[in-house]
């Protein structure tokens, strides 16, 4: 099931075409590398646009993750644990 | 040609999509799964076990407890139905969303051609967004719609009028598009049981029995279906607006059930205010806990965008229709719409121009810092119970240190 975290996380991000993509991110102690962004949409929050990613790691774990264009920062919103 | 798209079990199918550990196992998309509400999607592999949509979620935990309960995210699923929109325009200029899910594609061509073209668009779907998708056809909308429900799920059917009435004529009146449980029994008293019995019945009586409507509805019996495409980029506006929300519990705490009914007041004349409408009628809906649903609405003598104005109608109407029981859910509308341009100028004069300004001024704090930065003091009544809003419309973000998602949306 989805644990619901939102928890602020460190994330290497690329900025490509106008976009921003992340790469891996550390939690718990563990990199965990993007293998595959499954989904993408967004969000607005006052004037701000917050936007959010399904990502399948490489370990199979799935996550979602939020840019939050404020901070800059990042949110870890849920992580599947079985 | 009309060809009707619909992405078959479109949310929990996004879900199975975004996180492949849901891929093959049995998905319910609900609202917070930790409490009550219902079912607003079920995947394939949850269907065979009874579960449906609308179904409460305490049924289909009974039903299905192996399920996943996942907590719907509407912007998630907005965000992919639109770039599924622009993927039909890569076949037609005119593509009709008819919900988040489906959509109508007018083409001139034959119906082997039509044919040929929803298959393509049945694989490219797969192939792009990884998704299933049905597809009806017909030489209209009634027929490409009805169609589209022979078989599912990743199923094509294309159809005639003369298939269409070889198939459906001895089906029961109840899957002709538009009827539902209670005008199939008023069908039924009057003798007509299949979609057949409808279109051979004659004109006059049904006119006697049902009005103007009467008529149309032996016509789409037989087929016959002369309602327009309207593309989407042809815009057209809404019939109304609202929100409702299942109770995080029955109560009949009435200074609890004013704060939610103030707050979706609030919810609905923002939502007017945002998109430039304003309304005349305004509408209460009460489900009580025997799941009998109350409505009741007012027409205004003057159009409204205002969240006082709407929720002192919504509070009259809940006084007569409550008569003191638990309440389980609460929703506000408001219908009669008319885009504010049109709003004559003489009101900009009157009393309500300084309101106006105030209220434009209160709804740039909160598109600028969010919806949660401004709420009606009498919405924060029972907080702790009141934390989740449809759509997001109160930031989690600014609820999240003192309070727990709660109540489901619906609406």
């Amino acid at each position: 099931m989805f644990e619901t975290l939102n928890q602020p996380v460190d994330v290497l991000t690329v900025f490509l075409d106008g976009r921003v993509r992340p790469l891996r991110f550390r939690w718990k102690g563990r990199v965990i590398r993007v293998k595959k962004v499954t989904g993408e949409w967004s969000r607005r929050e006052g004037s701000h646009r917050l936007a959010y990613f399904s990502i399948e790691s490489h370990g199979s774990e799935s996550y979602e993750l939020c840019y939050d264009p404020r901070g800059p920062s990042w949110m870890l919103c849920k992580a599947w644990s079985t | 040609m009309i060809l009707l798209v619909d992405m078959d079990a479109f949310f929990a199918s996004v879900e199975q999509l975004h996180h492949p550990n849901l891929r093959g196992q049995p998905v319910v998309v609900c609202g917070d799964p930790g409490r009550r509400g219902v079912v607003t999607a079920a995947s394939y592999e949850a269907r065979p076990f009874g579960i449906r949509a609308g179904m409460p979620l305490q049924e289909a935990r009974r039903l299905c407890p192996q399920a996943q309960y996942i907590e719907g995210n509407p912007e998630k699923y907005v965000a992919l139905s639109l770039r599924i929109l622009d993927f039909y325009l890569e076949f037609t200029p005119d593509v009709e969303p008819f919900s988040v899910d489906e959509a109508f594609l007018s083409m001139a061509s034959t119906l082997d051609l039509a044919t040929e073209i929803g298959r393509e668009i049945q694989t490219q779907i797969d192939r792009r967004f990884g998704l299933g998708a049905t597809i009806g056809i017909g030489p209209n909308k009634l027929i490409a719609k009805m169609a589209s429900g022979v078989r599912k799920p990743r199923g094509l059917t294309a159809m005639t009028p003369e298939q269409f009435r070889e198939y459906f004529w001895p089906r029961e009146v109840r899957e002709l598009w538009g009827v539902g449980e209670k005008l199939q029994g008023r069908l039924e008293t009057l003798g007509i049981a299949t979609v057949g019995d409808l279109a051979r019945a004659k004109a006059a009586d049904l006119e006697a029995a049902f009005g103007v409507i009467g008529p149309q509805l032996r016509e789409a019996a037989s087929g016959y279906d002369d309602t327009p495409l309207i593309p989407y980029h042809h815009g057209v506006d809404p019939k109304s607006m609202g929100h409702e929300v299942t109770l995080s519990s029955d109560t009949d705490d009435a200074e609890y059930l004013r704060g939610v009914l103030l707050r979706l007041s609030d919810q609905v004349a923002r939502r007017l205010r945002n998109e430039k409408f304003r309304g005349r009628t305004v509408a209460i809906k009460l489900r009580d806990k025997r799941f009998i649903t109350h409505l009741r609405q007012t027409t205004l003598r003057e159009y409204t965008d205002d969240h006082r104005v709407i929720f002192e109608h919504v509070s009259r109407n809940f006084d007569f229709l409550w008569k003191g029981g638990s309440v389980r859910l609460l929703g506000v509308s408001v219908s009669h719409l008319e885009r504010r341009e049109n709003v004559s100028q003489s009101e900009l004069f009157t009393s309500h121009a300084r309101e106006g300004r105030l209220q434009d001024a209160l709804d740039q704090v909160r598109d600028r810092l969010g919806e949660a930065s401004l709420i009606p003091a009498g919405a924060m009544t029972g907080r702790s119970r009141l934390s989740h809003v449809p759509f997001g419309a109160i930031s989690s973000r600014a609820m999240a240190p003192r309070t727990r998602r709660s109540d489901s949306a619906e609406g």
